[in-house]
């Protein structure tokens, strides 16, 4: 047996074992050359590169895994000829492919290609280098020359011992921070750009090289540095570089002797780019004289995981043969990094790109050579190395275009003349809702101008500033406009700022008077100045200062910005982007609910008026309480609201927030960055949701998003531009992060009284005003911008901006206090605010004290905290990264829980918020609980106490553990929604009657007839032959007018638009408005079928009660009017609940209407209000009434087709539920379920209106359904669940409320829960089936076959 | 329903013509199965579609469905009155719809 060689592998070898080990199986090893040969047939190619293949003995080994053995060669294979284009596709292919070094360690083909014969060999890094593939090359061209080929030894070399180089390593990155690279993405896929400059110009970088006696390779290895370090706003930058381990006496073998050096360039210090060229040549040189230790070695001595994305590689071959040849190499077969730069020096120099995709695309490959070719281009013009632009023409071009539409602005547009221009065309109409009160456009021209002439009386002029301090109410729209419309520039104060901030602003505005009311103080009152007038109109510029806000500002003292009339002449403009563009198109008025204080307020002011639209203003309460927002939204029908994120997903949790957000069309969210969960759920409820962006200092917005962005804050609105620039204020290359100036209309003034901070932020560049906003951020490739945090000290808490220096300096204020830190704590769910200081004793108390003095209640932090010295860094600077690992307590003075339930009710919260000793008083919201905390507080306390555990607004309305514990011991107080006490005399007699007789119908008047079942029910109708007309009550939407809508929806269900022979219409309108049938109908009625309801779970004001039961009263007023019957479609959870303990005996019936039962849901309240209007007007004015009380409507009975907004329905949505999480409870898995198909329920009704029979109806199948039927279905349809008991059940629940794992199913299973202590009335319905049998109607088995065809229709449609 | 068919390489483009229901989604099923194999780029174009029901929304659905893993689908020219159809059954999230 032969005895076989066996070689460790070599320090090369085991860099790049080690390095493809951990690039999981891309092709990072596969190197290949293409050498294409002409005047030779494929055979002697072939010969050629066997000769070669046996002429080194790497070509004869194989890997084990460990280590290398002999074995015999692999020579080469010829193929058959290809185009050009197949070897090109052929040879991609294999670059990309992996090579298996167990299995093979290269492969060698040889293909006859037009003409000529390539040479295509691809080789395992392990194996080789770019050096040997080139001396590979030219030992091929030798031996077609019939030269001899020497005998190259790899595996038989000593490798010299590494000398401890890790010191030299340690020292190069000591203060190394991981570089950010320069643009962000992900990808696996490698492409290749091939770029080269024109000859004259690479003469000229030769000419510097010679000149200034540097290495080519590093006069490119500098241009690329310094790209990289000024493109990622830094000072240095680190370029990873090929070094060849080669000497005299292994410059010729065939093997692999690379090793890969980080070179680490500062820029500091160097003043020409020759300085710049000559350091990289140093430090190259010299980390190539310590690279024996290998890369893995380096980064361990350096102390660094990730040293750069960058590469560069410079390969110097010339080959010299007599045969006509040409040479490519391929040297990463894959990529790992995000670029590496390849440079080939032979007869002339040429680059590529290999550039990951996802991050780079053709495109910035090209501008980022291009730059590369400017930075040398200047470099060698000696020009000074910070003088340098590193972004080339092209992309300068680019950069420069990023901007919104040039819109129009009229010349004299200024606040003043819009509104008068606005009061002008819309002059009835309601302008100002706050309160009770309502200004009409032109009541709010006439009070401005009052304003306006009895400021000008009292000596105001153009130029000057009046502030006003107001509280929130109609009088602050005449005070803003009438100072406009003196000439004046408004300065709004909020009345709740303490007294030295109003001082202060006061002063630094030299506002020449202040507006106020008797509740805010001293001051020219605005009552008075109403009444004012008689004074000429002043002209106002659009260039001079509209208005003043005081933001903050990081000396201690807030700032005055400036803006003008022009800023908001554009920014009011319907074009000026989406939201504009759909707010005005859309939408009826606004809720404001922005601080006067703060721009997006006018925003919300000017962008209404402006355009026609109504300002409803939220009051102080309504500003901060989503129940008395939604009332004031649904007040009068107010369908746009500003809102920053946080605050609309924190109210979102609240039913009635959510009932009063299905009116809204649009919301503009601001200040923090969209979650993507906030978007699903308005679009839910049907809401738009638009996100802006944009400093004060600009007039309010820069950028805003499309509808449902979350990705960026979207693109710069109209006559407004964006720039990325770097801290030198150059432009950075496209994508890179960097600041986010702005430039455009909306500019503003500068700050007051404060030159040097405005020269600073305000700056002038290629003649354009731009604004500097210490925001960070970076473009997306189609133009979107990203926001990525504040650059200096500004934060956003809860969206508002605040300067953290101007809490300190607040802080330091305070006499004893030696050293002040303040910062943004995380605790598990929220933000907040931390003050560190060091001093003598603690003075928490009168620190807090003394500085909510001076700051705004956002800007005095929750906790104060007292250190014995303030950690500092190396620089003697403030640790913040210190402070930020110390511990903090956000919670009000401790009050021990006084009795059992309290110490409970503690115990929840600890065990919820993971904080110990919870006092009694203690605030959920405050200790950082949130919406998702509520819920698992809600369910943590009704574990440990189920009786009268408090439902999800409970905690809101009780966020205190004293408050639960009151709320809880109350017995429930007064009953929400009172049943007993209405006026039921004469109904349990007109139900029991029982007496009719049939009447026909001709003429049907029919409502909801776009629902699930009305449309059924219409169906139905049309197809009766005794109907000969049903008018269809529906509101237009959008585009849509009622006829349409109703006819889709007719197609939808029925595949049929009922348009031969058409007997229906639509009547356009809205049951629930007054007045709606004023205009009779051609054809007399007989018959109103009202299926119109408003079906929302949860609802807040008087949404519900407006259709449900506002509508069924004008229904009743008409009918008896007319003499036509009523057949109301009613449900049968009218019957409500009882208490467990009362339940046995009790049965709802169709003789029934009230029978002492409980309703604890609006929705079902207003129904059951609406039966008890019906049957009022029945016993006491002979209205014949038909009550259909329905069940659970599900799928037809004929193809399981089930309704449209299938998302929208309880059932489906629980079932999906179950679905998700993979189990279900015992109890429920064997209980059985109201399960109705919707087109049996319509045809039963149409018969029993036929009948004539008065009285209610139960119209439901006689069997309720087993869930275990649809559960054992589902299974065999791949959906498996367990079923598993009620406590298994809770603690999966359990678990995934902790991992807050598929928190929709768990949210949707635990929100809509029974009533504790109570249970359903169960209901009969064996009066109605009866009655059907009589008619001849039989309600068709509920079989396995269709139930599979309801759910396979739900599956469909994407519902699990 | 007609069905109007153009393939150029991986791009496949269907214009329908008519309503989209039960009688007539088989038809357009069958004839995505027949041309959706190796299609990355899948084009409809509602222009001339007059109505669409649940049963042809489902062919879309499962068309969308493959789609997602091999490339894209949209769909161009949609009239109002089936935009309200995407709207309501919530498939304007789902499908692309230009």
């Amino acid at each position: 047996m032969n005895e076989r060689n066996t070689y460790l592998p070599r320090r090369a070898q085991t860099e790049i074992l080690h390095s493809e080990g951990a690039s999981d199986g891309a092709a990072v090893s596969t190197i290949s050359l293409k050498l294409t040969v002409a005047g030779f047939g494929a055979e002697d190619v072939k010969r050629a590169a066997d000769a070669v293949i046996l002429s080194a003995d790497v070509f004869s080994v194989r890997f084990t895994g460990e280590a290398f053995e002999d074995s015999p060669p692999v020579l080469s294979r010829i193929l058959p000829p290809m185009s050009a284009e197949e070897v090109l596709s052929h040879t991609q292919k294999k670059d990309a492919e992996r090579i298996d070094p167990s299995q093979t360690l290269y492969e060698a083909e040889v293909i006859p290609a037009e003409g000529e014969v390539l040479l295509y060999v691809r080789f395992h890094h392990v194996i080789m280098d770019g050096r040997a593939m080139c001396l590979f090359a030219q030992r091929v061209l030798d031996a077609l020359e019939g030269k001899e080929l020497p005998f190259s030894r790899y595996f038989a070399q000593e490798e010299e011992a590494a000398e401890d180089e890790s010191g030299y390593w340690a020292e190069r990155f000591e203060g190394f921070t991981e570089e950010t690279a320069v643009l962000s993405g992900e990808g696996t896929e490698k492409f290749t750009c091939t770029r080269a400059f024109s000859p004259a110009f690479m003469r000229e970088i030769v000419a510097f090289s010679k000149r200034e006696k540097v290495g080519l390779p590093y006069v490119f290895l500098a241009a690329l540095a310094l790209y990289l370090a000024r493109a990622a706003d830094r000072d240095e930058a680190t370029v990873l570089m090929s070094r060849l381990n080669r000497d005299e006496r292994t410059a010729e073998t065939l093997g692999c002797y690379i090793l890969l050096v980080p070179v680490r360039i500062g820029l500091g210090g160097a003043e020409s780019f020759a300085d710049l060229c000559r350091r990289a040549q140093t430090l190259g040189k010299e980390g190539s004289a310590h690279k024996q230790i290998g890369f893995s070695g380096i980064l361990r001595a350096a102390n660094v995981k990730e040293i750069s994305e960058y590469g560069f590689n410079y390969y110097r071959f010339a080959l010299r043969s007599a045969v006509p040849h040409k040479l490519a190499l391929s040297v990463a077969g894959a990529i790992k990094n995000h670029l590496v730069f390849n440079v080939f020096e032979g007869e002339d120099v040429s680059f590529s790109l290999d550039c990951l995709s996802g991050v780079y695309d053709g495109e910035k490959a090209d501008f980022l050579f291009e730059s590369i070719g400017q930075i040398l281009k200047e470099g060698i013009a000696q020009k000074p190395l910070s003088g340098i632009e590193i972004v080339g023409e092209r992309e300068r071009a680019r950069l420069n275009a990023v901007c919104g539409e040039t819109i129009q602005i009229g010349a004299d547009e200024t606040i003043p003349s819009l509104l008068r221009a606005a009061a002008e065309k819309y002059r009835d109409r309601p302008a100002v809702y706050a309160g009770e009160k309502c200004l009409t456009f032109g009541e709010l021209d006439r009070l401005s101008e009052n304003v306006a002439a009895s400021l000008v009386k009292r000596g105001v002029k153009p130029g000057d500033r009046v502030a006003f301090l107001l509280k929130r109410d109609y009088r602050l729209f005449p005070a803003l406009f009438g100072i406009s419309k003196a000439g004046a520039a408004f300065i709004p104060v909020d009345p709740a700022y303490p007294k030295d901030r109003v001082d202060y602003i006061l002063e630094d505005s030299a506002a020449a008077y202040v507006i106020t009311s008797e509740e805010t103080g001293e001051g020219l009152n605005i009552d008075e100045l109403m009444r004012g007038g008689g004074a000429e109109p002043v002209k106002v510029l659009q260039d001079a200062t509209a208005y003043l806000i005081y933001t903050s500002g990081t000396t201690g003292k807030p700032k005055g910005v400036m803006l003008t009339h022009r800023g908001i002449a554009n920014i009011v403009k319907p074009g000026n982007n989406p939201f504009n563009r759909y707010f005005t198109e859309h939408c009826k008025g606004l809720t404001a609910i922005g601080s006067v204080c703060f721009d997006i307020s006018l925003f919300e002011f000017f962008v209404s008026l402006f355009n026609g639209k109504f300002v409803e203003l939220a009051d102080e309460t309504a500003m901060i309480d989503p129940v008395r927002l939604s009332e004031c939204i649904l007040r009068h029908g107010a369908d746009a609201l500003h809102c920053t994120p946080s605050r609309l997903a924190s109210y979102l949790r609240d039913p009635r927030f959510r009932a009063a957000a299905e009116k809204l069309k649009a919301v503009l969210s601001a200040g923090e960055v969209l979650p993507p969960s906030l978007i699903m759920s308005l679009k839910e409820l049907g809401v738009r949701i638009f996100n802006g962006y944009g400093p004060t200092e600009v007039t309010i917005g820069a950028t805003i998003t499309e509808e449902g962005d979350s990705k960026s804050i979207g693109r710069p609105i109209a006559n407004t531009g964006i720039l990325i620039l770097g801290k030198d204020g150059r432009l950075l290359p496209y994508g890179a992060a960097g600041e986010i100036c702005i430039w455009g209309v909306g500019v503003g003034q500068g700050y007051r009284n404060r030159e040097e901070e405005t020269a600073q932020r305000f700056v002038v560049r290629e003649g354009e005003r731009v604004y500097r906003t210490g925001d960070s951020g970076r473009l997306l490739p189609d133009g979107r911008l990203v926001y990525l945090g504040r650059r200096d000290r500004q934060v956003k808490l809860r969206g508002l901006r605040i300067e953290l220096p101007e809490i300190e300096s607040a802080m330091l204020s305070f006499e004893e206090v030696k050293q002040a830190a303040c910062l943004v704590k995380k605790s598990k769910h929220s933000e907040h605010l931390a003050a560190f200081y060091t001093a003598d004793r603690d003075l928490s108390h009168e620190l807090k004290e003394h500085i909510a003095k001076s700051l705004t209640v956002y800007m005095v932090p929750d906790v104060f905290v007292r250190l014995q010295a303030m950690p500092q860094t190396a620089g003697g600077k403030t640790d913040y990264k210190k402070l930020e690992e110390e511990a903090v307590d956000f919670r009000s003075p401790y009050r021990a829980p006084s009795d059992e339930l309290e110490t409970l009710i503690c115990g929840a919260f600890e065990e919820v918020l993971g904080v110990t000793e919870i006092g009694a008083d203690d605030d959920f919201f405050e200790l950082g609980g949130d919406s998702l905390g509520a819920m698992e507080l809600m369910l943590a306390i009704e574990r440990l106490h189920a009786e009268n555990a408090p439902s999800y607004n409970d905690i809101y309305r009780c966020p205190t553990p004293a408050r639960l514990a009151k709320l809880m011991e109350g017995e429930g107080g007064e009953e929400l929604y009172p049943v007993s006490g209405l006026d039921c005399s004469g109904i349990d007699a007109f139900l029991g009657r029982r007496a009719a007789s049939p009447r026909p119908f001709k003429t049907v008047l029919l409502t909801g007839a776009t629902g699930f079942l009305g449309n059924h029910i219409l169906a139905e109708l049309l197809k009766d032959p005794e109907v000969e007309h049903v008018y269809c009550l529906a509101r237009s939407k959008k585009k849509m007018t009622a006829e349409k809508r109703v006819q889709s929806t007719l197609f939808y269900y029925a595949e049929d638009d009922f348009r031969e022979g058409k007997k229906w219409s639509a009547v356009e309108g809205d049951l629930s408005e007054p007045g709606i049938f004023r205009e009779p109908f051609e054809e007399k009625v007989d018959l109103i079928v009202n299926c119109a309801a408003n079906v929302a779970h949860f609802a807040y004001g008087d949404a519900l009660s407006r259709v449900n039961e506002g509508g069924v009263n004008h229904l009743i007023a008409y009918a008896l009017k007319t003499g036509a019957r009523i057949l109301q479609v009613s449900t049968v959870s009218v019957g409500g609940m009882a208490k467990t303990e009362e339940l046995s005996g009790l049965l709802f019936t169709e003789g029934n209407f009230y029978i002492g039962q409980h309703i604890f849901n609006e929705y079902i309240y207003t129904k059951f209000k609406a039966e008890h209007a019906l049957l009022r007007a029945a016993v006491d004015k002979g209205l014949r009434v038909q009550l259909m009380r329905v069940g659970n409507l599900q799928g037809r009975i004929s193809d399981g087709e089930f309704q449209m907004n299938l998302r929208s329905n309880g059932f489906t949505r629980r079932l999906s539920a179950y679905l998700e999480i993979g189990a279900v409870p015992q109890a429920l898995f064997s209980s059985t379920v109201e399960f109705s198909p919707v087109d049996e329920v319509a045809k039963m009704i149409v018969a029993l209106a036929k009948s004539g029979e008065e009285g209610a109806f139960h119209v439901c199948p006689p069997a309720e359904t087993a869930f275990s039927r649809l559960f054992k279905i589902l299974g065999e349809m791949g959906r498996p669940v367990e079923v598993v008991s009620g406590e298994a059940f809770e603690a999966i629940i359990g678990g995934l409320k902790t991992s807050g794992e598929k928190s929709g199913s768990v949210e949707m299973l635990s929100i809509e829960r029974g009533h504790d202590g109570y249970g359903e009335i169960p209901f009969s319905r064996a009066y109605t089936v009866e009655k059907l049998s009589s008619l001849g109607c039989v309600w068709q088995p509920i079989t396995d076959e269709y139930l599979r065809k309801y759910l396979a229709a739900l599956g469909d449609m994407d519902m699990f | 329903m007609t069905i109007t068919k153009k393939a150029e390489g991986e791009k496949l483009s269907i214009a329908l013509e008519g309503r989209l229901d039960t009688t007539t989604a088989p038809q357009l099923e069958a004839e995505l199965k027949r041309s959706i194999g190796g299609v990355s780029d899948l084009l409809f174009d509602f222009e001339k579609l007059e109505y669409l029901s649940s049963a042809g929304l489902r062919v879309l659905l499962a068309a969308q469905k493959v789609m997602n893993k091999q490339g894209t689908m949209v769909i161009k020219n949609v009239n109002e009155t089936i935009a309200e159809v995407f709207e309501i059954t919530g498939f304007s999230e789902i499908l692309t719809i230009e």
